[in-house]
């Protein structure tokens, strides 16, 4: 990110620049997601005209079962995929890919490349340095974190889901179901699987494409000049 | 990371509760206008039946029997509903059993109203048949 002109150019940036990828990415996430509600109460407004129903404000979608469960369908699916990439990518390799560690690195590594335990320096993290559970929980967290994330974005899809299918069966004229006959449901398992195999799709591509494409100054890419068959090279 | 972690938890929490179904508060709204509909009918006050129907529901009734609501409603003799068992709520939808029968009902801004009555379940998982309903 600092070029080559070293931690003195690095100071010299301010909070803003120097946070942009999380602040550039996080505002885009508020406003697309403003977006999402928008269309979403539009759609969902049009199902209710057809019905000869009232139509709803922005607000009562807002806390709709409705836009919730679009919502954290999508969610759930991102942070699966996260989870299994950070956790896949600990075994599994792509020769040529910068995404894939080198060929000769597979696993969780020693100590001394992951400075843990006793190689822990002064700077490192505390949890790092120590040699119990907590350094066990700490090599991890950043999957878990993902897993953790996961989990509880797919229960509210399932507590969300079963709301807006049984107000989707009620304008149907059909009885309610409740949430363990949802979770065995097609609309359940539609919403997670469509979701899944484009993050899988999105995921593979990367990895292979990532081979034998470049994109100059981008920590995801090779080095333009890098060979294909380098691996685990970031430019 | 703290904000974005309250902010997912605030949506997930909101998620959860949006999800868990109707407050107390919409589940008595539905049942009391079901129950106001009810007894309505049992009363032969039809013309206060019809006020409750929804507005599809009610021309509904009008086209199919070609004339005014009162008498449609009436001549479509609908069973003694009797006292209320349970109350299903879900998003602008309700479920309303009844001892006698079973009626749907959507809130509006006025609130709720019958889409459907005189329902009787079918198979699994099939739409009830109902002797009235609109949408």
């Amino acid at each position: 990110m600092t070029g080559g002109n070293g931690p003195d150019r690095a100071e010299r940036l301010g909070f803003w620049r120097s946070n942009s990828l999380t602040l550039v990415f996080g505002g885009a996430f508020l406003v697309v997601l403003a977006a999402q509600a928008v269309a979403g109460r539009a759609e969902f407004n049009e199902q209710m005209a057809v019905a000869g129903l009232q139509q709803i404000g922005f607000g009562a979608y807002l806390t709709s079962s409705d836009f919730a469960v679009d919502v954290t369908e999508n969610w759930q699916s991102e942070f699966l995929q996260f989870f299994l990439y950070v956790f896949g990518t600990v075994h599994l390799l792509q020769r040529g890919s910068p995404e894939s560690k080198p060929l000769d690195r597979t696993g969780t590594e020693s100590d001394r490349e992951q400075r843990t335990g006793e190689h822990a320096g002064s700077d490192s993290p505390r949890w790092a340095g120590t040699q119990d559970w907590r350094q066990a929980v700490y090599s991890r967290s950043l999957g878990l974190a993902m897993a953790l994330f996961f989990f509880l974005s797919w229960f509210a899809q399932s507590v969300a889901g079963v709301s807006a299918y049984n107000a989707e069966r009620l304008l149907q004229f059909q009885a309610p179901i409740d949430w363990s006959a949802y979770l065995a449901s097609s609309d359940f398992w539609n919403r997670s699987l469509q979701n899944w195999q484009s993050e899988l799709l999105a995921v593979s591509a990367m990895a292979i494409l990532s081979v034998y494409l470049r994109q100059r100054g981008s920590p995801e890419s090779k080095p333009v000049g890098s060979p294909h068959s380098a691996t685990g090279v970031e430019g | 990371m703290s904000t974005p972690l309250r902010a997912t938890g605030v949506l997930l929490v909101a998620a959860f509760l949006c999800g868990c179904g109707a407050s107390a508060a919409r589940e008595d709204g539905a049942s009391a206008a079901g129950r106001r509909f009810a007894a309505a009918l049992a009363a032969g006050d039809y013309r206060a039946g019809c006020e409750l129907l929804a507005p599809a529901t009610r021309d509904e009734v009008e086209e199919d029997a070609k004339g005014p609501c009162g008498p449609a409603l009436r001549d479509l003799d609908l069973p003694p509903a009797g006292p209320a068992r349970g109350v299903d709520v879900y998003g602008r939808g309700a479920l309303l059993r009844m001892a006698g029968d079973t009626l749907f009902l959507s809130q509006f801004d006025s609130g709720w109203l019958v889409t459907a009555a005189g329902c009787v379940p079918q198979a699994q998982d099939e739409p009830y048949r109902c002797s009235l309903k609109g949408g």
